[in-house]
C-alpha cells in the first residue's frame, strides 16, 4: 500500500517535473510570454558579445577569449531563436507578435554570426561597423520585448 | 612561530579553497539579476556553514573519527542511510560540476572544446588523489584558489558607488525579477554556500591529518577566519557581476561571462590570474568531491578509508573514487552544460541539508563521543536556527524550482 502510494507520489512529481519544463504554446498570453522571454534572452547575449568587442578593442581581452564569449552567445542566440520560432501562436493577434519577434531574433542572430566572422578573421574594420549594428539591434529588442509582454 | 606560520597557511587554504564551482556561477548569476539583493543570503550561508564546519572539525578532533561513521553509529543503519543517500547523490553531481568547470577553465585558455579535456582533468584528478600527499594537495590548491582575490582587487580598482550597493544589499526586494524567482535563487545561493561536502571532506580530512584536541585552536581558526574571507570572495564574484551586467540586462549562462568583469576591469593580466584562480578553485574541488563521494561510503559500510592508506590496502575505498570519477566524466561527455549541472547541483544540494546538518548537531550533543566538548548552548541555539533554514531551503527548493521553471 505505501508503496504504491509512494509510485503514485513519484508519477506526480515526474509530472509535474515535465509540465514545469516544457510544454504547447496553446493561448495568446503564453506566445507573448514566450516573446518577452526569449527577445531578452536575446538582448543578454547581444549585450555580452559587445561588451566582449568593447574588451577586445580597449585590448583588455585577448583574441581567442572574444572569439569563444560571441561563439557561445552565437550557439545560445540560434538556440532562442529556433526555440522561439518553432511555438505555434494560436490566433491571428499573436501571429502578429509572433512575426515580428521571429523577425528581430533573426535579424539578431545573423548579427552575432557575422560577428563571430568578423573576430575569427582579425577583422577590425568589420567588428567597428558591426558594433553599433548590435547595439540597436539589443535596444530594439528590449523595447520589443516591453511592447509584446503579456 | 612554527604554529603561527601552519595556522595562516590554514586560513589561507580554507580560503582558497572555499570558492567552488557552484559559488563561482551562482554568484555571478545572482549579481547580474539581482545585484546585492541577495548578498544576505551568502552573509547567512557563511554563518551556517561555519556552525556546522567547526561541529564536524570537532567531532574529528576529540573523536578522532569522521563525521559518517558516527551518524552510523548514532542514529542507526537507517537514519545514516537515507543521509548517505542525499549527501552522495549530491556530492556526486557537485564533483561532475567540478570536473566540467576545470574543463571549461581550460577552454578559456585555449581554443579547444572543453569536452577533449574531460577525460584529462578526470585521469589528473585521479592521478593526484593517487600520489599527491594530502597536505600538499589542500595546501597546494587552497593557495592557488587564492588567486580569485583578483574579484575583490577589481571590486575596488572599479570604485563602484559603495553606498548604492549598500542599499541594494539592505533591502529585501527582488528587483526586476518576481518573488517566486528571488527566493529561487535564495535557495540555491544558500545550498552553493553550505554544500554538504565541505563538513565530510573538513571532517574526514581532519582524521587524515590526524587532528587531536590540540588542534582545535587552529580548526577553529581556519572555520571563523578562512571560511568567511573565503565568503567574502563570493560577495566580491557578485559584486562584479551586478556592475557589469545587472545595469545592461546581461544574464549568465557561461563560464567566459564569470570572468568577463575582471578583464574589462584589469586587463588581460586580470584575466590570467581569474582562469587560473577558476581552475585552481574548481581542481580543488573536484578533488575533496571525489575524495568525499569515497569517505561517505566507506565510513558508512566500514571500509578501510583514507587518501593516506595505500590503494591495496583500501581497494574499496580508492575503486569507488576511480568509478565516480569516471561516471562524472561519462555524464559530461553526453554534452551536458555543466553549468546547467551546477546550477541544479546547488539547488539538490540545498533539498539535501538537512540530512546533512540534522545528524551533526546530534553527534556533536553526544559526551560519549566528544565528552567536556560537546556544544555549547549558543552552538546549538545558533545550530537549531541554522537547521531551521537549512529545513526551510529543503522544502522550498522543488517547489520553487518547479514553478519558476529552475529559474527562468
Amino acid at each position: 500500500m505505501a508503496s504504491r502510494r509512494a509510485a503514485h507520489l513519484g508519477a506526480a512529481l515526474v509530472c509535474a517535473i515535465l509540465v514545469g519544463c516544457a510544454g504547447p504554446t496553446i493561448r495568446d498570453s503564453a506566445v507573448h510570454s514566450q516573446a518577452q522571454k526569449s527577445a531578452d534572452a536575446m538582448v543578454s547575449e547581444l549585450r555580452t558579445v559587445r561588451l566582449a568587442v568593447r574588451g577586445l578593442q580597449d585590448d583588455k581581452l585577448w583574441w581567442r577569449y572574444a572569439d569563444r564569449m560571441v561563439t557561445d552567445s552565437e550557439e545560445a542566440a540560434t538556440t532562442i531563436e529556433a526555440t522561439f520560432t518553432s511555438r505555434q501562436p494560436p490566433s491571428q493577434e499573436s501571429k502578429s507578435a509572433y512575426d515580428e519577434v521571429s523577425k528581430q531574433l533573426s535579424d539578431a542572430a545573423d548579427l552575432v554570426v557575422s560577428l563571430r566572422v568578423a573576430v575569427r578573421l582579425h577583422d577590425e574594420g568589420e567588428i567597428r561597423s558591426l558594433e553599433p549594428e548590435i547595439a540597436k539591434a539589443a535596444d530594439d529588442l528590449e523595447r520589443l520585448a516591453e511592447r509584446v509582454a503579456p | 612561530m612554527k604554529k603561527l606560520l601552519g595556522v595562516t597557511l590554514g586560513i589561507l587554504t580554507a580560503i582558497g579553497g572555499f570558492v567552488d564551482i557552484g559559488d563561482l556561477v551562482t554568484n555571478a548569476l545572482v549579481g547580474a539579476r539581482f545585484g546585492l539583493r541577495l548578498a544576505w543570503v551568502v552573509v547567512v550561508g557563511i554563518i551556517g556553514i561555519c556552525v556546522f564546519a567547526e561541529m564536524s572539525g570537532r567531532i574529528a578532533a576529540v573523536a578522532g573519527r569522521p563525521t559518517f561513521d558516527l551518524i552510523r553509529e548514532r542514529l542507526g543503519p537507517r537514519i545514516g542511510l537515507l543521509a548517505l543517500f542525499g549527501s552522495f547523490f549530491v556530492t556526486a553531481l557537485t564533483m561532475c560540476a567540478e570536473l566540467g568547470g576545470v574543463a571549461l577553465a581550460i577552454e578559456l585558455g585555449t581554443d579547444l572544446n572543453y569536452l577533449l579535456f574531460v577525460p584529462i582533468v578526470g585521469f589528473v584528478v585521479w592521478i593526484v588523489i593517487w600520489r599527491v600527499a594530502f597536505q600538499k594537495m589542500e595546501t597546494a590548491f587552497g593557495l592557488f584558489g587564492l588567486l580569485l582575490i583578483v574579484y575583490v582587487v577589481a571590486v575596488v580598482h572599479a570604485s563602484p558607488d559603495w553606498s548604492h550597493l549598500w542599499d541594494q544589499a539592505a533591502q529585501l526586494d527582488p528587483g526586476e525579477e518576481s518573488w517566486p524567482t528571488y527566493w529561487y535563487y535564495a535557495v540555491a545561493l544558500f545550498g552553493a554556500a553550505m554544500t554538504p561536502y565541505e563538513v565530510f571532506f573538513f571532517s574526514s580530512g581532519g582524521v587524515e591529518e590526524h587532528w587531536t584536541k590540540k588542534d582545535l585552536i587552529e580548526e577553529r581558526a581556519n572555520v571563523f577566519i578562512g571560511f568567511p574571507l573565503g565568503g567574502l570572495l563570493s560577495l566580491a564574484i557578485a559584486t562584479m557581476a551586478a556592475l557589469t551586467f545587472l545595469p545592461q540586462g546581461i544574464q549568465v549562462d557561461t563560464i567566459g561571462q564569470v570572468a568577463l568583469p575582471v578583464a574589462l576591469e584589469l586587463g588581460k593580466a586580470g584575466l590570467v590570474v581569474v582562469i587560473l584562480g577558476i581552475f585552481a578553485a574548481t581542481f580543488g574541488a573536484a578533488l575533496e568531491t571525489a575524495l568525499s563521494t569515497g569517505y561517505t561510503i566507506a565510513q558508512y559500510l566500514g571500509w578501510q578509508w583514507g587518501k593516506m592508506v595505500r590503494p591495496r590496502e583500501a581497494p574499496q575505498f580508492h575503486l569507488l573514487i576511480i568509478l565516480m570519477i569516471l561516471l562524472g566524466m561519462m555524464v559530461l561527455l553526453t554534452t551536458v552544460d555543466p553549468i546547467k549541472v551546477t546550477e541544479y547541483s546547488v539547488v539538490f544540494s540545498a533539498l539535501a541539508l538537512p540530512l546533512t546538518y540534522f545528524p551533526i548537531l546530534v553527534v556533536a550533543n553526544d559526551p560519549d563521543y566528544l565528552g567536556d566538548h560537546v556544544n555549547k548552548p549558543w552552538t546549538n541555539a545558533l545550530g537549531l536556527v541554522v537547521l531551521a533554514l537549512v529545513t526551510l531551503a529543503s522544502v522550498a527548493a522543488l517547489p520553487l524550482m518547479i514553478w519558476t521553471k529552475a529559474g527562468q
